[in-house]
Formats: structure tokens, sequence, C-alpha cells
């Protein structure tokens, strides 16, 4: 019944789910299934569901938060009995709203204002909609941001504007959270709801929102945000780049006691202390290191920025400065920022991982995780930087790996080690038969690593690759590629 | 003796032609190395793998690999090029290697330092000049030696043409060079080796090395060499060689079987047929050199293990000949002449000192730049000598001045220098050469400065002194043909061997084994107080260490201990 790849999909999807959350899973799809079929009175074995009122979630998400959120947010709205599903708006455009009566959006602000990376298509669209599109909408929004952006939630603050002037109604004033969200998370929720509830007559709100780390994959308080990080100590750091290289890249291995918790794709984020004001921008880094494998260890692959002062002088970047200069047994204030939406495959999957520069880092994560946990799926790693002699990340554990055959396959462009310049993409192109035979096998493409103009390069030709290979148009294999997305099967941590 | 062939026979046979998986391991990226039968192969193709051993322990800090690096080492038979080709060489050492190139002993040069994705460019370089490194290393004939000096003998310049011919009449006869290198094609497994006659499918079983000399300058070290050949005239007209053949310097620390040899004269052969004695003394080698143990495989094994006289029959059935009675000859000096010489046609040469051959500004001596805007000008050629040092050529009398002109401009003033300095070779040694066990190159000089110091004390600067050092005994700086030879033995100690002649006739012998620099300086101290007291008139300091410590007599080399 289903088509292979779904089903293996669902599988393991499933497989990661805890019993609370595969019982709400349970109570969801059976929600999806009776509102959107509501003639077919075989499935639709909830006599009531046909009468509930939808009130449906909306998130747009870089790290996943506002998704597990957004499940949150279902849990209290049908225990209020309405009925509800979240979606991305991703691949949504504002017309789609017109069906809604009521709309609540969870969205998250990334850089300095900008929506999360995969809805802003959707913001652009709604700019140039008629100021009459929305009318008879009512919405609220909670906005997740980071007060120490200078756009504190940028993108949640511009679609508010935006549904405003298209005429829907606000029906809760937007709230925006900082960092520290999950308490007034629950605020939010809990007026949103008790108001929907009373203008709708339904019974009383019984089970309202509360943070719950046992059903909830959010987690919150000492270790995971930066109001509160903990202490480590630095347990070794070298530079990596040899001479000839035009980068310093470090390697630090930060070794702690407390008892958090990171999974593969998370991040890290550094406190500087002494840095003038507690309100600087974090900087995170993807973690390279496996939480099974390097016990006790969060290990980060830093770039040191550089920039040229008005003096002329050399400067360096707040944070990578900073870690660069630590020493062997220093202290170091770091959190763990958790990226929900840069999984670990399951342990059978295949995993297409494509990060040039620093965006191995998960990668390391990953291999030496599914190493320790002897995953059957194969790893293919494809990493590039300048020089092969001087900027080969991490490359005698790679061919350890290999040795090991932790790792299956390992492609390489060194873009400055030949006349004309190769990357990462272009290795894709080469060995384009295989890359297709990965991913009807399943396989999960990973991208890491600068946003532009690598992800965008490494995208493109991917959606070539797959029109080639699939004999499709290449319009047709960027739909084949977002439903690869959407399946959670094409994962992106790009900077 | 164990009946099994050494590991290098079967990678040769296996080689298709040199041909083996170069192309695949070279196109492996994950790695800056090549695996251990492609190590062996590409030193046919000119090349060893190398790394810097210095940098061992920072780079696996790193978690990156040794730094691993390719020496390629041309084919310049007699060591000739011209200014346009120099200027190339250096762009491509400048972009591909270590920017510093490395005159040879054998009077070619050597780049350092290319790693795996500039080894096609460099080759590829190579080839735009027309020049190539094949056979510059390997079991094969290397690079042709031939005495630079044009001042020698009339017929020079017909002796000279001798290097070139013997280099290609001996050259492998295989298109993987231009396969691997140059052309980048897929090599398909099923290609046959190309016919090769001489080498086979088997090549040789060890090395083999070629020079040629003009008397009275020994600067090939014809006694060194497999087959020395001494051009002899008749007045104007160059009529043919005295030919020397097993000689050889390689010896292994603490194997006793293994000893440097100096080569044994054999005869005079017309002009007109050395290019048939000489491949047939190959082919002889080919067919009786030791396959199982390499360290006994060089020619000065077999002929030691045959007998000269058998060899002698061997060689005069094959080539359907024999070789006339040796003409007498005369040996005065190994060392270059520096400053102006005059060539044949009225043009000039000019030799330059450089310090262990490497081309580098150092010191306010600035040969690099100075020999980049020489060759621009095109006013000259450029010849190495056996000495690792450089012969401007082919000078206009018109262009002397300009010449010495921008000599001075970039400080190349060799009479700063010591003679013994000059006269001085060193093997490059660490941190490059896997087999160094001590310094060489980076050493030297300054070791040098401390003898020239004594025989200052002593009164005698201006008699030179031959000394060579090499980081191990395999004798590439030929050290055992030096008066005072320092051959590594673990790091900062060195055997001293003392007692070789002036003009390379007689090899040294071990003085003292594992010397630190005190220690030598003591012992050299000693030595040149007594020489002065008790040396014969125009006695030389080696001739004069063998009258008095040396009884035996090794002036036709004989096994010894090392």
């Amino acid at each position: 019944m289903l088509k292979l790849d779904d089903k293996r999909f669902i599988d393991g999807f499933l497989s990661r789910l805890n019993r609370d959350e595969s019982l709400w899973l349970s109570g969801y799809i059976q929600g999806i299934v009776g509102g959107d079929t509501p003639t077919n009175n075989a499935v639709s074995s909830n006599m009531d569901s046909a009468n509930k009122i939808s009130v449906n979630v909306y998130y747009a998400t870089e790290t996943g938060n506002s998704k597990a959120l957004s499940l949150d947010v279902m849990r209290s709205l049908k225990a209020a009995g309405f009925k509800t599903k979240s979606t991305a708006l991703n691949r949504l455009k504002p017309q789609d709203f017109k069906k809604d009566r009521y709309a609540l959006f969870l969205i998250s602000t990334h850089g300095e204002g900008d929506p999360p990376e995969g809805a802003t298509k959707f913001f652009q669209l709604i700019e140039s909609e008629p100021n009459t599109l929305l009318e008879g909408l009512e919405y609220s929004i909670l906005g997740l941001g980071d007060s120490s952006y200078e756009i504190f939630c940028g993108a949640a603050v511009s679609l508010d504007d935006q549904l405003k002037r298209l005429g829907a109604k606000s029906l809760q004033e937007i709230s925006l959270l900082d960092v520290d969200y999950l308490s007034d998370a629950s605020d939010w929720i809990k007026k949103v709801v008790s108001y929907l509830s009373l203008v709708n007559k339904q019974t009383a709100v019984t089970n309202i929102y509360e943070p719950d780390q046992t059903v909830s994959q959010i987690k919150s308080g000492v270790g995971y945000t930066r109001l509160e990080p903990i202490a480590g100590y630095i347990k070794d750091i070298v530079n990596l780049s040899d001479l000839d290289s035009e980068k310093d890249i470090y390697h630090i291995e930060i070794a702690y006691d407390a008892a958090i918790t990171y999974t593969p794709g998370d991040s890290a984020g550094i406190v500087i202390s002494g840095a003038r004001g507690s309100n600087q921008t974090p900087r995170l880094y993807s973690i390279a290191s496996s939480p099974s494998f390097h016990k006790g260890e969060v290990h980060l692959t830093v770039k040191l920025e550089t920039y040229q002062k008005e003096d002329g002088s050399k400067g360096y970047g707040l944070a990578s400065g900073y870690l660069a200069d630590k020493k062997e047994g220093d202290e170091i204030q770091f959190y763990i920022s958790q990226n929900l939406l840069f999984n670990i495959p399951n342990d059978n999957q295949d995993a297409i991982m494509i990060g040039p520069g620093t965006g191995v880092a998960p990668f390391r994560s990953f291999i030496y995780e599914r190493s320790e946990r002897d995953a059957s799926g194969r790893n293919w790693l494809f990493f590039g930087d300048q020089h092969a002699h001087c900027d080969f990340l991490y490359q005698t554990e790679w061919q350890e790996h290999l040795a090991m055959e932790t790792l299956s396959r390992l492609d390489l462009a060194f873009s400055r080690d030949q006349d004309k310049k190769t990357y990462v993409q272009d290795r894709l192109l080469e060995h384009g038969n295989e890359l297709m035979e990965w991913v009807d096998n399943g396989a999960v493409i990973y991208i890491c690593g600068s946003k532009d103009p690598m992800s965008k390069d490494v995208e493109k030709t991917i959606i070539k690759i797959i029109s080639d290979k699939r004999c499709i148009s290449m319009n047709l294999a960027e739909e084949f590629l977002a439903e690869l997305e959407e399946q959670g099967r094409y994962l992106k941590d790009v900077y | 003796m164990s009946n099994k062939l050494s590991t290098n026979e079967g990678m040769k046979t296996r080689s298709r032609g040199l041909r083996g998986s170069l192309a695949k391991g070279f196109a492996n990226q994950v790695t800056g190395a090549i695996d251990e039968e492609e190590q062996q192969l590409v030193k046919f193709h000119g090349s060893y793998q190398q790394d810097n051993r210095d940098r061992r322990v920072e780079r696996e800090r790193k978690k990156l690999e040794w730094a691993y690096s390719y020496m390629i080492r041309l084919r310049i038979p007699g060591g000739d090029i011209t200014s346009d080709q120099w200027l190339k060489l250096q762009e491509s050492c400048n972009k591909n290697a270590s920017g510093t190139i490395k005159i040879t002993t054998r009077q070619t040069i050597q780049f350092h330092g290319v790693v795996k994705a500039k080894t096609k460019p460099t080759m590829r370089d190579f080839d735009d000049l027309g020049l190539d490194s094949i056979a510059a290393c390997g079991d094969v004939n290397r690079n042709v030696m031939c005495g630079s000096n044009p001042a020698l003998a009339p017929y020079h310049a017909e002796v000279f043409s001798f290097a070139d011919a013997i280099s290609l009449h001996l050259l492998p006869k295989t298109n993987a060079f231009r396969e691997i290198w140059l052309d980048g094609e897929k090599l398909e497994d099923d290609i046959p080796s190309e016919e090769d006659e001489l080498y086979q499918d088997r090549y040789l079983p060890r090395k083999f090395k070629i020079g040629i000399a003009l008397p009275p300058h020994n600067e090939s070290d014809v006694f060194a060499n497999d087959v020395g050949l001494i051009a002899a005239g008749e007045g104007d007209t160059f009529i043919g060689f005295n030919v020397s053949i097993g000689g050889g310097l390689g010896a292994t620390h603490g194997n006793t079987a293994t000893y440097p040899r100096r080569g044994t004269l054999i005869g005079f052969i017309p002009k007109e047929k050395t290019l048939e004695l000489v491949w047939q003394i190959v082919a002889i080698q080919r067919d009786f050199g030791n396959r199982e143990d390499r360290k006994l495989a060089r020619l000065k094994y077999t002929l030691d293990r045959l007998g000269v006289d058998w060899f002698k029959d061997e060689l005069a059935i094959r080539c359907g000949f024999k070789v006339d009675p040796i003409r007498p000859y005369k040996f005065k000096y190994r060392g270059d002449t520096f400053g102006w010489l005059e060539g044949v046609d009225g043009k000039w040469c000019y030799g330059i000192f450089i310090e262990s051959g490497l081309i580098q500004d150092l010191n306010g001596y600035d040969i690099k730049s100075f020999l980049v805007t020489a060759s621009k000008t095109k006013k000259c050629g450029l010849r190495f000598t056996g000495n690792q040092n450089i012969m401007l050529t082919n000078v206009d009398v018109s262009d002397k001045n300009f010449i010495e002109k921008t000599l001075l401009e970039y400080g190349i003033i060799h009479e700063q220098y010591s003679d013994s300095r000059k006269e001085a070779i060193s093997c490059v040694a660490l941190p490059t050469c896997p087999l160094a066990l001590a310094e060489g190159q980076r050493y030297l000089p300054s070791l040098i400065s401390k003898i020239d110091l004594l025989q200052d004390r002593h009164g005698i600067k201006d008699i030179p002194i031959t000394i060579r050092m090499t980081g191990c005994p395999n004798g590439c700086g030929r050290p055992y043909l030096a008066e005072i030879g320092f051959i590594g033995k673990s790091a900062g100690k060195y055997v001293m061997r003392l007692g070789g002649d002036y003009q390379g006739e007689r090899l040294n012998q071990v003085y003292k084994e594992e010397l630190d620099e005190v220690q030598i300086l003591e012992e050299l101290d000693i030595l040149l107080g007594q020489y002065v007291k008790k040396r014969l008139q125009n006695e030389r300091f080696g001739d004069y260490i063998h009258r008095m410590h040396f009884n035996s007599s090794i002036f036709e080399g004989t096994k010894q201990e090392l």
C-alpha cells in the first residue's frame, strides 16, 4: 500500500518515538484522516470529530524548536476539544489560509531578523498579496528569538504586520519569546486556548500545557540556554591547519561533568566570559564529537575568523578569537543548543554527508556515533577545502574509519590543488549514478557548512543529478528533493 | 643465500612496463602517500616518496598524516640545459615544489616537496621543456655524467656528446611515463609492455651508474661508477675510453657483506665501439647480478663473485671483440675551477660555487635571483657539475663584463670561501631522505666553518682538503672517496673515514666510529697539527694519513670493513 521509501521512512520515524509520542501520534493521524475526509465514514469513527472546530498550527523553524513546540500546542488544543494539525510554512502560500478560521503561528527568527531558511519563499510571497486576502482569519503569533541579536524576533513581527495588512484579526497579541522561552510559551498557549474555548463555548480547559521533559523533545534549564550555561574545561586544543594554509581551524575538546546530554547534530553555544555586557550574540558551533564515543566531552571545529580593522591591523572574530586563545585546562562556559532538524539517521539508513570546511564537524559526530552503535547504514562523506596537504581536517581519523569500514566512501575536492577549481558539488556530479542508487535505497542527504554559495551550489547540483538520472524536468526534480526534505531525508545545517 | 627473489623483482615484472598502479595511486586523494609497491616503482620515473621527518610529531597532533611529498629528479645527461629551460624550471619549482632546486652529485637537479597533486603539473612542465625524469632513479641506468669543463680538451664537445648518446641508448623502452604523467589516459590492465631488449621485463637487479671523465679532471669520480669512462686522445683527436667497471660506494652499517668498491680498469675501447660495450656490460649485470639480496646486487658484487677475468671473457664473447690495453692517463684533481674558463669557438664559461648545490638566496649570496636575472638575458647556458656547482656556458666575449657586473650585484663572490668548502659535497639527508641517520647538507656548512678555523690555525688554509658528508652509508655524496669522509651513524654522530686521495683513485678507511662534533674537531686538530710537521713535500692530507695510519694498500678496491 505504501511505497517502499515511505514505508522505510515511517518505520524509521516511528522507531525514534517514545511511548507517549507514539500514542499522541496515533490520535494525531486519526484527527487528520477524520478531518480531511469527512465523507469517508469508514475511517471517521469518531462522530464528534466532524463537529469539532479546527485550529491549525503553522511553524517556521530553523533548528526544530518551533516544530517541537507545535506538538505541545496541539496537545493543549486537542485536550480542549479542538481539531488541529500542524504544518510547516515552507511549501505553503498565503492563499492556503483562506480556508482557515483560526491559525496559530510559531515563528523562529534566524540571523539578523530573517525567517528560517525554508520559509523564505512564504515570507516573500506574502508581501505581494492584496490587502483583503485573509479577511475573516483570526490568528496569533508566538515568536521565538534571541534578544542578543539586534533585531529580536524580526520574522515573527514582520508576519504579524503582513497578516494585519491582509485583513486578518489578531485573537491574542503577538508574544515574543527569548531563549528561555519554555515558561513563557505556556502562558501564551494558556491565553490562546482559553480565548478559543471561551468564544467557541468548548468544554473548560482542563489540560493546560506545562513544559514536560518526558513528553516534549525540547530540553530546558541548566546547560541548554545561553542564560544558564555550564562550566567545562579545555581538555585539548590544536590548530588543525598546517603550514601553507590560509586558515586557522582549531579542534577544541571540552570536558564537562554536568549531567547534560546532546545528540549528534546539536550545536554548542559558547558564552564569552569577560566580554562587554552579558548580551553578546552567542556563537553556535556544530558539535564534532559523538556523545557515545567521546563520553563527557564536546568537541568543536572552530575557524578563526579574521578581518581588517580600520587602522589596517588584523582583528579576530569575538567567539573564534576567544576560543583560539584558550589553553589546555582553561575553564569555558557553554550550553547545548538542540538542532531537532539535523538528526543522525536511523542505524539502518545510509547517510550521504556533504560537509566541506568546518561543515564536516557534525559528520565527525555522526560517523563516530554510528561506528559506536555498529549501525548497519553506510556512510558516504564529501569533504573539501583548499589544499589536501594542509587543510584536510581530521585526515587521519577518516583514514582509520575507511580502514575500519565505518566510513564507506570519502570523496574529496581540494579547490586549489589544480588549475581548475574543484568543489564538492563537482564530486557529487561525477558520482551521480551512485548517489541516486543510495537515495533510492533510502539514504538521507545532509549538507553542513556555508549557506552561500556552498549549500546553494550543492543543492542545484543535487537537483541536476535527480533531473538527469530520473529523466525528469528540473522543476520535478526540485519537487522530488522537496519531498525528500519533508520526509526528513534531506537535511541542512548551513550558516 | 636464499633462492627467493627479492620483493622488488616481482614488482618489476608485474609492472607492465613500469606502469603498475601508479596512475591510481597518484589519483587517490585520501592520502598524500602511495603504497609500498608504487613507492618502489615510481623511482623508475625519477621520483622518491619522502616525508618531512621534522614535522611528523606535529602533523600527527594535527590529525594529519605525515607531510608526504615527492622528490623528482631530472634526467640531464652531462647536466647541460639552456637559460630558457632554467627559467621555466625555477618557475615550476616555485609553483609546485619547495622553491629551492637542488643540484645533485650526478650533474642533474631535483625538486623537493612536490605534493601529490603537483606531481603531474611538474612532469608536464618538464615535458614542455623537452626534459624528463625517466630513469633518474630506479634499477636502470641513471643520469650519465661527463666532465663539464670545455677547456680540458679540444675534443671536449665530442666526449660530452657521449653522455646523451649513452643515456638514450640505455633508456627503458616504455610509454608508461607519457601515459601516467602527461596524457592522463586511463590505463587498461591488459596493455602489454613494449619490447625492451636490454631491460626485458626484469630491469636491472639494482641501480646502475655511468660517468665519463676527461683527465686530468676526475669530476665525475669515475671509479665510483658501475662503468667509468676515461676519455683518451691522440693530440687534438679523441680516440676512445679507458673503461673502469664495478665501482660503487654504498654499504650498510653492520652488514659486513657490503662494502664500497673502487672501479677496476679493464682496458681501452675505441669510441665507435663504446655504446655496444656499455650495453653489453649492462646486459651481463642484468643476467648475472644478484636478484635475491638487494644489498648485494650492484655490479661490484657480481664482479667480485664471478671474477674480473670471467667478466672480461663474457664481455668479449657477447661483444665479439676484446678491449685493448689501457692507455696512460693522469688524474690530478676533482674539484671545479671557478671564474672564467675559455671554451671552444671563442665562447667563455664561468664556474660558480654553490654550497651543497642548493639554489637559494642565502646570506647575501643570492644565487637563485642571479640565475633568474642571467637566464632572462639569454646570454648564457647552464651546466651542472659533478661537484654540485654550476657553470655558465656559451658566453660571448662581449657579454663577459655584463656577467661579471651581475655576479657582483648578487653577491656571487666565490673568493670569500675556503678551497675546502668549495670542494665539499653533502647529500640531502634530513629532514626528507628516508634513509638518513644524521644531518647532511643542513649541517656540513657549519662544520666546515670550524674546520676552516683549524686549517687556518695550522697555517694550511691554502691546501684544499676534500670533505664529503652523507647522512647514511648509502654513499650519494661519495664520502668513501674523500680525504675526510663523514658518514651518518646516528643523530649528531658520524663515522670519520680518512686517507682517500685528492684525485679520487683511492678509497678512504674508517678512522673512528661515531664521533660527535667536538670529537671530530679534536681528532682533526691533532691530525692536522701532525700533518703540518711530518708531511712530505707537496703531500696532500689524505696521502699523509694513508701513509702514516693505514698499512694495507687499497688503491685497487677490495672488500673492507666499513
